[in-house]
């Protein structure tokens, strides 16, 4: 008898639950979806191209039916109106649009500077958590980002004015055989492309110089490793003019020191960002600091390994020794400070 | 400088604890971590704060009270920080308090060992605050290394009063108080140095300082509010932009309360001269380098290495090499790990031997009165269940607690405190770091767990000084695998009853010993996999940066860890279990007493949770135990024993031989029995205070849940997989 009141109360509580719990998860399905839409709209309007309801559709995997449902609900709430058979947006509607632009660019940037969620993930996990950050969200991440100018792939973050940074930078394929270059920019859609790139290194920040160039590819060297990519790839890479000569070889790393080797701090990479970067640089990785190699660790086969700078022992992991770059000491003059 | 008595004699600082009425003068210590910033805010005001060898020891601030020349001051402790440019826990709570706590002066604390990277920060609170004393501290280390630092130059430098002091000795402290007086009050005027900068950052910082001036009177420090606004800290900027910055700068809010830590989150009203100031840093941004962060960094650096090059002279071989020879052995390849071992074996091996005996006084001593009492409650003719209740329940789960816990304890934390003092346990996190890193955890998680050993809620605390979120959860859901202090007593009765019987005499200690490495190893074990497979789950990720100061040994100082070590955490501990156990002990006495259809209650109880007990090796009476030690796992033995004793004959365990009787003789404990609660208590769930504080520090009840009931899930798992392979193995029963 207290067994089965017990069930039943089990069971109505679940049941509770999965409703409280399914009706938030469709409130939230349905407003993205609305926003995923503007999202699209206001890119073929950045792009100059027309939004019309049929690629609209395609684009969010809608039906039809459900798709002129939704623009119904979008025109109501005065986002959209309608121009001969495209859509275009209002005011507010293009508002909304930069708004969830921001949010996506400036969250991209958060997980790849403040997580270590993996650069291929970030899209996604972006494209989902855009919906739910607000106007003052965006304002504490962007500060505390101290005011990024790209996302990860190197697409500039729109300024909550609505000011764009002037987009730069060409495709690969479009750029002079022999030429230094930097990548600013890379395309994270298709997947599958960016994913190739991510592997080859091509990285916004990355030096490339175009070695060989053939209809059906390029012969590159990408910070100093030798990479074949299709020229379909390629074109997904944008690049400007390298500031500064490409390294032949790459530079010394903190992580080559064996012990008791000195050395002076030349600069930490850019791969290192964010959190981690301005910590090193606390600790007093600064540039033209004198770094000594004094221990490893024996059971992790030389990793960590501990550094004196500035007079105290620092240890760390390989990943971060190896973007810390560095160029050997060989006078025994400059003495390291205690 | 003649050294002058240590604090607590010397004439003119009055230490007033936390008395913090009526405060004349609010004074914050900030500095490097490690710095003995704790060890003299303890001197000033008679406190005790916790103090480690290990940078992040203290990551909340703390706050007392002390009284100097008749004024009254109120000093907070802030966690220590590298800088004040990265936007770190730590380094909000320091810089916040700080720039808007409004201070009336500020002590920053410097490792005189270590001048050049302790003035990255000193330069960067110059910027913040006019009214700052220096205090050098380590004066002893530094001599003993023959690094003579030229205070007077540095003063000059600095353009603030600089005091040698040695925060242990209280030597200097007295100079240290005056020169504080001094720069509060006026007499002496400070001209802070300012950091030198990049030409194109200074032009910026140029074109906005006017305008933060104009758009908000009265505020000293425009130069750094034009440093933050341009390097991007969203503090500053809400600040600015809602107008508030002028009241939280002068203090028209209230003084000590800081406005940052509950943020209104109604809606802001806008200050458009502010609006316009972060629309010109805006402008002024976006034409820096996109390296000038670096920069600036650099700039101070290279400030502070000039400053140091004309203070501070090293004579004779760096000292540095002692700790070198030291740190070659503990990390050797092949002695490193054994040595590890080694010495955890060891601390056990005292603390088994050690508290043999007392533990054993102790209960003929407390035992012995639970007798008189009760005759004596008897003879004045009192009901029994009085008499029972009193004396046969509360009592004896106090007398049992302080019996079996206050010995090991009072040796124990000794120990550890010791190794935490010379510098030993970040050499135990660079060892391990190289499994953390397979497993996708963090490092510092070896710190965070040997502070779990002394208390698994100070473990889940202590994570703070894993910055990055994913692996910090990591550290938080597996710190029950370490078993605190709590727990000790069960592993040693199990040690000293089964195992170390098992062995001849001469060995009997070793293995008892041993056998309590096992459990923690088995433990250590759990945590490596559970974080391996919450890294490859739920937290999915790889590992992250790592980062760790390998502070210089230092001689421990070993009247303040005896004074720490029992005063403080082993009375704190006792105290804490004493008032669980003394409704424990009342409950289990009702429940042994009353009677429901012949029998106690705790006899239905433990017959209805038998069964399921039997599965795990274990039994129904320590599966009770258990859900009554829920607050605390101190009382799991002394709950055990007393539901044990009070539904039989025996009523007095007098000692271990006794006790071995009671568990096997009337119990039915097997060797299985004794593994299989091993386990259990080195895997079950989290005490109710560390639920409590996981809580707190996720802010998340799904990870609370976790927290709470993956390891009870392991630890059925595994006693039950343990209990049926023995079995089957037909090793017993
Ligand atoms: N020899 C010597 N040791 C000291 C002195 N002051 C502090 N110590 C030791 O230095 C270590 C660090 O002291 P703490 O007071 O915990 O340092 P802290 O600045 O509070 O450190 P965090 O809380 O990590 O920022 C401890 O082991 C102290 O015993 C001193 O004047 N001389
Ligand atoms: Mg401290």
């Amino acid at each position: 008898m207290g067994a089965h009141v017990f069930i039943w109360l089990i069971v109505v509580l679940v049941l509770l639950w999965v409703g409280k719990h399914g009706w938030e998860e469709y409130r939230i399905r349905r407003r993205s979806t609305l926003e995923d839409a503007i999202k699209y709209l206001y890119d073929c309007e950045e792009h100059h191209r027309y939004g019309v309801p049929e690629a609209l559709a395609g684009k969010l995997g809608l039906s039809t039916r459900a798709t002129l449902r939704l623009l119904h609900r979008m025109a109501q709430r005065n986002l959209i109106r309608f121009c001969g058979n495209r859509v275009c947006l209002t005011p507010a509607g293009k508002a909304l649009g930069l708004q969830l632009l921001r949010a996506h660019r400036l969250w991209e940037r958060y997980l790849s500077d403040y997580t270590d969620v993996p650069l291929r993930e970030i899209h996604r996990l972006a494209d989902k958590r855009e919906h739910t950050l607000t106007q003052e969200d965006l304002q504490t991440l962007e500060a505390t980002l101290g005011h990024p100018r790209r996302d990860p792939h190197g697409d500039p973050i729109p300024r909550e004015s609505g000011e764009w940074m002037a987009e730069v930078g060409v495709p690969l394929t479009d750029w002079p055989v022999g030429q230094p270059a930097r990548v600013v920019h890379v395309e994270d859609e298709p997947e599958d492309l960016f994913a190739q790139a991510l592997a080859e290194g091509l990285i916004p920040g990355a030096d490339v110089v175009i070695l060989e160039s053939k209809p059906e590819g390029l012969h590159l060297k990408v910070d100093g490793n030798d990479v074949w990519i299709a020229s379909i790839l390629a074109a997904q890479v944008h690049v400007i003019a390298a500031p500064a000569r490409v390294e032949e070889t790459p530079p010394m790393s903190l992580a080559d020191l064996t012990r008791g080797e000195r050395a002076r701090v030349i600069g930490i990479s850019r791969e290192i960002r964010g959190l981690l970067r301005r910590r090193l640089l606390d600790l007093g990785f600064t540039r033209g600091a004198i770094v000594q190699e004094v221990l490893e660790s024996a059971f992790g086969r030389g990793d960590p390994r501990a550094y004196r700078v500035r007079g105290t022992l620092i240890a760390l992991r390989r990943e971060q020794a190896e973007h810390i770059y560095a160029e050997p000491l060989t006078d025994e003059g400059g003495d390291v400070t205690p | 400088m003649t050294p002058t008595p240590g604090c607590s004699s010397c004439p003119f600082v009055q230490q007033l604890g936390i008395d913090l009425s009526e405060w004349d003068y609010l004074v914050a210590l900030a500095g490097n971590p490690n710095t003995g910033k704790s060890t003299l805010f303890n001197r000033l005001t008679g406190l005790k704060q916790h103090v480690g060898n290990w940078p992040g020891k203290t990551v909340t601030r703390a706050e007392g009270g002390f009284e100097f020349n008749g004024k009254r001051y109120k000093l907070v402790d802030l966690p220590g920080t590298y800088s004040l440019l990265s936007a770190s826990v730590e380094e909000e709570i320091a810089r916040d308090f700080i720039l808007f706590g409004n201070p009336d002066g500020v002590i920053v604390v410097m490792d005189a060992t270590a001048v050049e990277r302790n003035l990255n920060l000193t330069l960067q609170i110059l910027e913040i605050t006019d009214r700052v004393v220096v205090a050098l501290n380590l004066m002893d280390e530094a001599r003993r290394k023959g690094i003579h630092v030229n205070h007077r130059g540095l003063a000059r430098e600095l353009g603030v009063p600089v005091v040698p002091i040695v925060a242990r000795t209280g030597e200097g402290i007295g100079y240290l108080m005056q020169a504080l007086e001094d720069v509060i009050e006026g007499r002496v005027r400070t001209h802070p140095r300012r950091i030198p900068l990049d030409p194109a950052l200074e032009h910026a910082v140029r074109e906005l300082v006017p305008l933060i001036e104009q758009a908000f009177p009265g505020v000293r420090n425009a130069r750094w509010i034009a440093i933050r606004l341009l390097d991007g800290d969203p503090t500053i900027e809400r600040a600015v932009r809602t107008g508030e910055l002028s009241a939280l700068l002068t203090g028209e809010l209230p003084r000590d309360a800081l406005p940052v830590d509950e943020t209104p989150q109604e809606e802001e009203t806008l200050y458009p001269p502010g609006l316009a100031i972060l629309k010109k840093a805006d402008i002024l941004r976006a034409a820096l380098d996109e390296d000038f962060r670096d920069r600036l960094v650099e700039d101070i650096y290279n400030e502070a290495a000039r400053i140091t090059q004309r203070v501070v002279r090293v004579e004779g071989t760096p000292a540095q090499t002692w700790d070198e020879r030291i740190d070659r052995i503990v990390t050797h390849p092949v002695w490193g790990l054994p040595l590890m071992l080694l010495g955890l074996a060891l601390a056990f091996w005292v603390t088994v031997v050690g508290a043999n005996y007392p533990s054993e006084w102790l209960a003929t001593l407390l035992f012995g009165i639970e007798g008189l009492g009760a005759r004596a409650f008897q003879a004045l003719g009192l009901p029994w269940w009085v008499t029972g209740f009193l004396w046969h329940g509360v009592y004896r789960g106090l007398a049992w607690v302080v019996s079996v816990m206050l010995p090991p304890m009072a040796i124990f934390f000794p120990i550890f405190t010791l190794l935490e003092d010379l510098g030993y346990l970040p050499r135990v996190a660079f060892n391990l770091d190289w499994l953390f890193k397979k497993v996708g955890a963090h490092g510092k998680q070896a710190l965070t767990m040997t502070m779990g050993f002394g208390c698994n809620a100070a473990g889940v605390i202590a994570t703070r000084i894993i910055e990055s979120p994913r692996e910090r959860l990591i550290a938080i859901l597996t710190n029950n695998f370490v078993p605190c202090n709590g727990r000790w007593p069960t592993l040693i009765m199990l040690g000293t009853v089964f195992v170390a019987a098992a062995f001849p005499p001469a060995f009997a200690a070793f293995a008892a010993a041993g056998s309590i490495v096992a459990a923690v190893l088995v433990g250590v074990l759990f945590t490596f996999i559970v974080s391996w497979l919450l890294s490859h789950t739920l937290l999915k990720g790889e590992a992250s940066a790592f980062t760790l100061e390998l502070p210089p040994y230092r001689r421990p100082d070993i009247v303040r860890i005896l004074y720490t070590s029992l005063i403080d955490r082993t009375i704190f501990v006792l105290w804490r279990a004493v008032y669980m156990a003394a409704p424990a002990g009342g409950l289990i006495w009702i429940l042994a007493n009353v009677h429901v259809h012949g029998q106690s209650l705790v006899h239905w109880l433990a017959a209805f949770l038998d069964p399921f007990g039997r599965l795990l090796g274990l039994d129904g009476v320590i599966l009770l135990s258990y859900i009554v030690a829920l607050p605390a796992n101190e009382i799991v033995v002394p709950t055990m024993i007393m539901a044990y004793s009070g539904a039989s004959t025996v009523t007095e365990v007098e000692n271990l031989a006794a006790l071995k009787a009671l568990l096997v003789g009337q119990a039915g404990w097997t060797l299985l029995t004794a593994v299989s609660l091993m386990l259990f208590a080195v895997l079950h769930n989290p005490c109710s205070t560390t639920i409590l504080t996981i809580w707190k520090e996720t802010g998340s009840k799904k990870w609370t849940l976790i927290g709470a009931l993956l390891p009870l899930a392991i630890a059925f798992l595994v006693t039950f997989v343990v209990a049926q392979v023995w079995r089957l193995s037909g090793w017993v029963m």
